[in-house]
């Protein structure tokens, strides 16, 4: 592993701020957190050697120092406007990044934010610097999984008192419904509709406009738990085989090829996909919720 | 009534599976509040078939009652062993929206066999996608296959309310398509292309001078080649594809491997026809490579060559012919050599690029910037890596890259490869491993 955080970054020299490996700082997981985490340290003159969450210390590693970021919204918005300027795309790059939930991300972000800063935007694009390229790679693993549900997730009408709820399911690998509510809710603004990540036990709900108070968000992040279901709608099995018939009835039998299919379709997305379920059949955990 | 509409459905999109297009992309349509669906991104695979084709859009047949013959098409009018049927506008609707809704699809490509006369087929395709653009306030993506000698107003219509329209040329010399299909001409075909063509064109002027001009066909136009069922080289096709991206427009064109059906002479048999799978496929490579890649076709496929190279991809087919212009310096060559170089995409050469703007490239970095090392290896050159082996001998090159695993598949589809943004898969659960900076 070449991950630690104290490999001096070639060639363009080390960031202005050097790794203080005793300093650990504590945030609430969200972007705005750890981009005031960044604001927080540069006023220290030093980088931490692990970010975690608050009120779960970090484990591993003795720590002099664990600084708890309080989270304020102004001075996110400041450090996000400041990188965006200087690299547009450069915080949507590390909010994917982090969402990947992988040990150690955030301190790449924060040097990478970090050498930006001090030396312009050409480092964002290096992918001799380890963070840079870190960042990037998780940014592009999370946004494909986020590609993939877009694609793999399949909603289901459920019916209770005449309003009618569209329920999807999945297990997406890496955190990814924070940035799924863009598309969801250009593609459907007037369905009532919910994606359970069934793996975090969350589920992204979108409420449609006209049942909304006034400046409720289009969309919240809720435990999956507090969540009622209605019944099945009367036509869902129906429109269920219709798309399994579908979806026998494009393949060129003459052509299967398994090895491509699953490079496309990996396992682990089946138990959620209409079209794999056998014929007549109800998925697994439809609904859960 | 459901169980016909699945009746319908299982013998109408049998019959559409051959048409190779799905593409989504290239909408341009965005949701207003009230509406449903939006067709603005990259295009989205919302499945892939068990031969690994992309499933983006429902593509099923209007219906496959048709008057023509033919030999290639499984609907043609002298072959008995099918049932025709016809949807109802109704049922394509419903169905277009139940799907969409579930976020089966991102939308409906919808072509039929000519029931009556060209003008008639079309009508009913304009009023299906009429009633989904009006009355279901539907904005995903609808691709309509016109039919061959259709008339200019109905195909305005077709593209005012289309994201994309598509006359399949279907065999690649008007000599084959005359064996073949005794009804069809080139003239039906490229007529209608043509008035598709200055369309979209006239659209577009029209938007610059006006931003709520409506648009047509936004997402181009494209056309599918049938491959094998008539004897064209690759370099006559590839030939005819870069006449109808210069000439018109066209935004892709798609090859379709023969898959041959049996009961009709005029074609290749199924009991001795091997599909022409990698052909189809070395001819995406080299269709790419045409409109992504900037190489011009004698580069791809010199005249009077025949087919392109089965052994290697096409790119390392072109480094082999020109070995002289090879290895290319990494921390100097312009970016559009870089991406010249076997194994080195459009994203690996811009990564290159960008990383040499702060340092000097070296070998091992490139392997973390995703350049396919197996082949790249000895096509280019780093401060560390200084190939000969290209100079003393390119077949010997060639037969390193054959003999390892480095023939240039690129991974994939082979068939209608899949929107950009899929197209490098994810590497699935593990990170990949870091690799260790010389110091
Ligand atoms: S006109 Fe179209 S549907 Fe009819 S036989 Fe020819 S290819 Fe098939």
């Amino acid at each position: 592993m070449t991950t630690s955080p104290t490999t001096p970054p070639r060639p363009a020299g080390p960031p202005a701020l050097p790794v203080d490996p005793h300093l650990a700082v504590e945030t609430d997981g969200t972007l705005a957190g750890l981009l005031c985490a960044y604001a927080e340290t540069y006023k220290r003159s030093a980088l931490p050697a692990s970010v975690g969450l608050i009120g779960e210390p970090a484990s591993g590693a003795l720590f002099g120092d664990v600084l708890r970021v309080e989270t304020e919204a102004a001075i996110a918005g400041r450090v996000e406007r400041g990188l965006e300027r200087l690299v547009p795309g450069l915080v949507g790059r590390i909010h994917r990044a982090v969402l990947g939930e992988r040990p150690g991300i955030e301190v790449a972000a924060l040097r990478l934010a970090d050498a930006v800063r001090a030396e312009g935007a050409a480092a964002a694009d290096d992918w001799t610097f380890e963070p840079a390229r870190e960042v990037a790679q998780w940014s592009g693993r999370v946004g494909r999984e986020a590609h993939r549900m877009e694609a793999f997730v399949r909603f289901e009408r459920y019916v209770a008192d005449d309003a009618e709820t569209w329920v999807a399911t999945a297990r997406p690998e890496y955190h990814v419904l924070p940035i799924l509510h863009g598309h969801f809710s250009t593609r459907y603004p007037t369905l009532a509709w919910r994606i359970v990540d069934a793996r975090r036990g969350l589920a992204l709900v979108h409420t449609p406009a006209p049942e909304r108070a006034e400046g409720e968000p289009a969309t919240r992040i809720v435990p999956a738990v507090t969540l009622g279901l209605g019944d099945e709608a009367p036509d869902e099995a129906a429109y269920q085989r219709m798309w399994r018939a579908y979806f026998q009835a494009v393949t060129i039998p003459e052509r299967r090829n398994l090895a491509l299919h699953l490079r496309h379709v990996p396992k682990r997305y089946w138990p959620y996909l209409t079209e794999k379920q056998p014929p007549g059949g109800v998925r697994l955990d439809a609904g859960v919720g | 009534m459901r169980r016909q509409v699945i009746e319908k459905l299982e013998i109408l999109a049998d019959a559409a599976k051959y048409d190779a297009s799905c593409a989504s992309s290239g909408g341009k349509r965005e949701n207003t509040p009230t509406g449903i669906g939006n067709s603005t991104g990259a295009g989205i695979c919302h499945s892939y078939t068990e031969d690994g084709r992309c499933v983006s859009l429902l593509k099923v047949l209007f219906s496959n009652v048709c008057i023509y013959d033919c030999a290639y098409c499984v609907s043609r009018r002298s072959n008995d062993e099918v049932t025709r049927v016809a949807f109802t506008v109704d049922e394509v609707v419903e169905l277009t929206m139940g799907f969409y809704k579930r976020n089966y699809i991102e939308g409906l490509f919808l072509s039929s066999g000519i029931f009556k006369d060209a003008d008639t087929t079309t009508e009913k395709l304009v009023a299906v996608a009429r009633k989904l653009r009006e009355d279901h306030g539907f904005n995903g993506y609808i691709h309509l296959k016109v039919i061959p000698g259709a008339s200019p107003e109905l195909l305005t219509e077709a593209g005012r309310l289309a994201d994309r329209l598509s006359v399949n040329v279907e065999i690649p010399s008007e000599a084959g398509l005359k064996e073949v299909a005794p009804e069809k001409d080139y003239n039906q075909v490229f007529g209608p292309m043509g008035h598709v063509r200055d369309g979209i064109a006239e659209a577009k002027e029209e938007r610059r001078k006006n931003r709520r001009a409506p648009r047509f066909a936004a997402g181009g136009q494209s056309t599918q080649l049938v491959i094998g069922a008539t004897p064209e080289t690759d370099r006559q096709i590839l030939e005819l594809s870069d006449g109808l991206y210069s000439e018109q427009k066209l935004r892709r064109v798609y090859y379709s491997g023969f898959v041959p059906l049996g009961g009709d002479d005029r074609v290749p048999d199924p009991e001795t026809y091997r599909a022409p799978l990698h052909r189809e496929h070395r001819l995406y490579q080299a269709d790419w490579l045409l409109r992504k890649y900037g190489f011009a076709l004698d580069e791809v496929a010199p005249p009077g060559s025949g087919n392109l190279d089965s052994e290697v991809d096409p790119k390392t087919s072109y480094a082999l012919r020109f070995p002289y212009l090879f290895p290319v310096d990494v921390n100097a060559a312009p970016l559009e050599w870089l991406q010249r170089v076997p194994g080195l995409g459009i994203r690996s050469a811009k990564r290159i690029v960008a990383a040499r703007r702060r340092g000097v490239v070296r070998w091992e970095d490139l392997r973390a910037m995703g350049v396919v090392l197996k082949r790249a290896q000895f096509f280019l050159t780093t401060p560390d890596h200084r190939p000969q082996l290209l100079d003393r001998s390119p077949d010997a090159v060639r037969q390193r890259i054959v003999g390892g695993k480095g023939d240039g598949a690129p991974q994939l589809s082979l068939f209608a490869p899949a929107p950009v943004r899929l197209a490098t898969p994810a590497s699935g659960t593990a990170p990949a491993p870091p690799i260790a900076r010389a110091a």
